[in-house]
């Protein structure tokens, strides 16, 4: 399989919708399920305070951010932990080479993050020789079936319980026929192997307190605490943008990431992390590592307005509620995130080309604002990147003259009622190779039911 | 009478829903006002700004502001038209992020949610008598807008039964340049829409590009229910139409899209 | 990467040279703890105990878990003795008090197939037992079913009074707050519990005043 990229969204959006629309109808239940959950929890509290509360607190975390960075480096090295910077995938695998070569790992457990999928992190550790197990149980089912996540928070939403069955069937020896309390069962007990035997665990990181140098990682299963507790070797890694000023406020980050991501009151297993293994502790890492990754968020949060995706704390609540996601899922958008997040993440992140089409992924129907958690306004910052991908010439060449003659139009009524009334006498119904757009209307749609006067026509003679 | 109101037809109404737009001046007369149609309007320039090309957009704008100065009220049969009107024409030209323009601020309404918000009318009559409507909510009424209640209580009023229909909040997957970039899942997503479609009388909904979306799909699928434009169905509300808007009645290109 | 702390740290400067940096907003304006309403919480001021508890059973038990009020040592070491017998092995927290253990076979946690545990504290608002690694962290996960004790006098009402009493003790390497048995829902979005952690939690709530010498 080709590496996915979001390049090829219309071919893979219209391949799912075609090909497989069992994994479509996974995510339209899976998703609007979520959704609904998301909807009776912000009901149960003053939803729209805490949401205001949060986005200030992190358009004030990213307003100083050098600061709130410098303090929490300060803190991490004072709690033990050693610090790295990465400006890229590659800086963040060098780190995590040279921890695997000076503790000699040879298994490694991978909680999930979609930190390391953004820097494709599982590629590069088999390049080293070392097994990596996933071991959220969604990003298991996917490690096997070798694909990536198709949704930030439940990464095998698109896949099914006969899915499932047959996978385990093969993988693990369960029967065909075994429920989902067999089958978790089933990767309980080699996940458990695992972890016992691993030297290494691998983390991302949902917030960093600055104020403390506290990692929290939120999570249902288990396994990031396990992750994180029963390996020699902990490396956490965590985007620059994850900080927050002080440790109280994550008492309102914890309840509200659960409730916009699964309508939960808190995540199951909250870990705070301070460091290694105290003197007075039974267990626990002997070291930890965080390090640090940019991997393009620093030349974001340069850019004007759309600096705001940096308050994403990945809840996946916008992709719950888009109506486009819920028809493909998100390995359609060829990037670890998808839906109306990616949009905007993707141009600021990867650069507006290698992001392209994805700001056009969106009707702009605007549920998505709605319902995020730090109030991004994402149908602007789409736009926003839009009018860039104009300027910039990455939109087609034909769609630039169209608009240009369209815009001619615009002072000039009478031009424009005069190429309306032209347009009524085109065909619209040919469906033309030589009208791409158009066909691509028609196919589905049919052709384009014009009214047989143009309103400026009918006034004209008077309404009666 | 004193009221006057200034109406934007909109690009897609003047082209496809002609008879609905025509349809709107005949309500907004019967409910007294006195309705001008500015003659310099064009377009609102959305084609060109949900597409990303600004400068283009820009042009539509400033003609439209120009056009509508010295309106009292801008009226548009258009949710999403509104909306551009109403919220992006400050960004464009050079205000704040969802702010008005300050030429046009607290004078631009959709047609329903003048009739409501700023009449404080809704009782338009009984003509809607025993029928059953489902009404899709444009993304940009419902979200931009806020207008949610004011279409729905219309038709109530008027004595439709306003069907529950399980999507009818999720957007229809019309997205202007959406729709043509990426026709699979667009679609789809019209398809959902009519998946869950209950057996009304006819559909209607405050933008024209959703019900060309819809109504399109639906008569592909072979789905014989009608398409309305509220405005039509609203002046048949009034029990003053003659075939024009009836939901009985009309066809491509009067009372809006069929789908029959 | 010795170079790329530095150029980070300029580019984001360079980035908010000219962004005037936002207020922060004060504390998180969060819910009142005893109900599930949309009341704002009074700063400072403590629900009483018995509508701590109740929100602390209520949250919990939503959540899954199983919930026991003990009212004195004896009533919760007869608890124990009782609900051991079903397990073959047990395995102890580090700070479990003596005599909130039985003596039935004890095994290390990686095979006992019960964990009996002490919380460091708990929070009535989110339902969560606040574990603590001075007790052990292997005991805590890895019993298929776990048996948490914590003194009702240590349920915080809320998150936000937990976290500020929180900031001002030596913290351990790291904390748990488990509100739950563990569950996933990533095989066709069918809820199964006892994913990689406990699969049945049970929180012991001891309802009495602690002895200064225990805990």
């Amino acid at each position: 399989m080709a590496d996915p990229t979001p390049r090829n969204y219309l071919t893979e959006s219209a391949s799912i919708i075609r090909n497989h629309p069992e994994m479509s109808q996974s995510v339209q239940e899976s998703s609007r399920s979520f959704d609904q959950r998301r909807a009776d929890a912000y009901d149960q509290v003053d939803s729209q305070a805490w949401r205001t509360w949060a986005k200030a607190v992190k358009t004030h975390t990213l307003s100083n951010l050098d600061r709130y960075l410098e303090e929490a480096e300060a803190h991490l090295i004072q709690n033990g932990v050693h610090v790295h910077w990465a400006e890229d995938g590659q800086e963040a695998f060098t780190v995590l080479e040279s921890v695997v070569a000076a503790h000699g790992v040879k298994r490694a457990v991978k909680a999930k993050s979609m930190l390391t999928e953004e820097l494709g992190l599982n590629r590069f550790l088999e390049g080293l020789g070392v097994g990596i197990r996933e071991t959220d149980l969604g990003e298991y089912i996917i490690q096997l079936l070798g694909e990536g996540p198709s949704h930030i928070v439940a990464p095998a939403i698109h896949r099914s319980l006969t899915d499932c069955q047959a996978l385990f069937h093969r993988e693990l020896g369960t029967p065909l026929d075994a429920d989902p309390d067999q089958l978790a069962a089933a990767a309980r007990a080699a996940l458990r192997e695992e972890f016992l035997s691993a030297d290494l665990g691998v983390s991302g990181g949902n917030f960093l307190v600055a104020e403390t140098g506290t990692l929290a990682l939120v999570e249902n299963e288990g396994n990031i605490r396990l992750s994180t507790s029963l390996p020699r070797v902990h490396v956490a890694f965590v985007g620059i943008e994850k900080l927050i000023p002080r440790l109280e406020d994550l008492s309102g980050f914890l309840q509200l990431v659960a409730r916009a991501a699964t309508g939960q009151p808190i995540g199951t297993f909250v870990s705070l992390i301070q460091g290694p293994r105290k003197a007075d502790e039974p267990d626990g890492p002997e070291e930890v590592h965080v390090v640090l990754v940019d991997n393009g968020r620093s030349r974001l949060l340069a850019e004007e307005a759309a600096w705001e995706a940096l308050r994403c704390i990945r809840c996946g609540a916008c992709l719950n509620v888009c109506p486009v996601f819920r028809q493909t899922g998100g390995h359609a958008y060829g990037w670890a995130y998808s839906g109306p997040i990616g949009a905007i993440l993707a141009p600021g992140l990867l650069g507006l080309e290698a992001a392209m089409p994805l700001p056009y992924a969106s009707t702009l129907c605007g549920a998505c604002a709605d319902v995020c958690p730090v109030e991004i306004p994402i149908p602007d910052l789409i736009l926003l990147w839009r009018e860039r991908a104009v300027r910039d010439g990455l939109v087609p060449r034909a769609e630039r003259f169209a608009m240009r003659v369209f815009g001619q139009a615009a002072k000039r009524p009478g031009l424009f009622s005069a190429s309306g009334g032209l347009l009524r006498k085109v065909p619209l119904d040919f469906g033309s190779k030589a009208l791409p757009v158009l066909s691509a209307w028609t196919e589905t749609r049919g052709s384009l039911p014009r009214s047989p006067r143009l309103f400026r026509d009918l006034w004209k003679d008077g309404i009666k | 009478m004193d009221m006057r109101v200034s109406l934007f037809a909109t690009c897609v109404g003047d082209q496809f829903f002609a008879e609905s737009v025509a349809d709107s001046v005949r309500l907004l007369r019967h409910l007294g006002m006195n309705v001008d149609f500015p003659k310099g309007q064009t377009c609102c320039g959305q084609p060109a700004f949900n597409a990303g090309h600004m400068e283009e957009a820009r042009e539509f704008a400033r003609h439209t502001v120009r056009v509508f100065d010295s309106s009292d009220y801008v009226v548009l049969p258009s949710g999403s038209c509104a909306g551009m009107l109403r919220h992006h024409f400050g960004t464009l030209l050079g205000g704040k992020t969802g702010a008005a323009h300050p030429k046009l601020a607290g004078r631009v309404f959709e047609l329903s949610e003048f009739i409501v918000r700023v009449l404080g009318v809704t009782d338009l009559g009984d003509g809607l008598k025993g029928q059953r409507i489902c009404y899709h909510h444009g993304c940009h009424a419902l979200r931009t807008l806020g207008v949610r209640e004011e279409p729905m209580e219309l038709l109530r009023q008027a004595g439709a039964a306003v069907m529950e229909w399980e999507a009818a909040e999720e957007c229809c997957g019309f997205g202007g340049v959406f729709s043509v970039k990426v026709p699979h899942v667009s679609t789809a997503m019209a398809d959902r829409k009519l998946d869950t479609l209950p057996s009304p009388d006819l559909v209607t909904s405050a933008d024209g590009g959703c019900l060309m979306q819809l109504a399109g799909r639906a008569k592909k699928r072979g789905m014989s229910v009608p398409f309305r434009h509220l405005a039509s169905v609203l002046w048949a509300a009034t029990g003053s139409a003659r075939g024009s808007g009836a939901p009985s009645g009309g066809g491509v290109g009067r009372g809006g899209v069929t789908g029959g | 990467m010795s170079g790329s702390r530095e150029r980070i740290f300029r580019r984001i400067k360079l980035a908010l040279k000219d962004r005037p940096p936002a207020d922060y907003p004060g504390s998180f304006p969060g819910e009142s703890p005893l109900e599930c309403g949309k009341s704002r919480q009074e700063p400072n001021e403590d629900p009483p105990r018995t509508e701590i508890m109740d929100r602390f059973r209520g949250m919990m038990e939503a959540a899954g878990a199983e919930v026991l009020v003990f009212e004195g040592i004896e009533e919760a070491g007869a608890w124990l003795d009782d609900f051991t017998q079903g397990f073959g092995s047990v395995a102890y927290g580090r700070t479990v008090p003596e005599v909130l253990r039985i003596a039935s076979e004890k095994r290390e946690p990686s095979n006992a197939e019960l964990g009996v545990s002490m919380a460091r504290c708990a929070v009535a608002e989110t339902g969560s037992l606040v574990m603590d690694a001075r007790d052990g962290r292997r005991n805590q996960l890895l019993p298929p079913t776990q048996v948490v004790w914590v003194w009702s006098e240590a349920i915080h009402a809320s998150a936000l009074k937990f976290l500020r009493e929180l900031d001002t003790e030596p913290m351990p390497s790291a904390l748990g707050l488990h509100s739950g048995p563990s569950k996933s829902a990533d095989i066709g979005q069918i809820m199964v519990r006892g994913i990689h952690g406990p699969g049945r939690l049970i929180a012991g709530i001891l309802d009495w005043p602690q002895d200064p010498g225990s805990g």
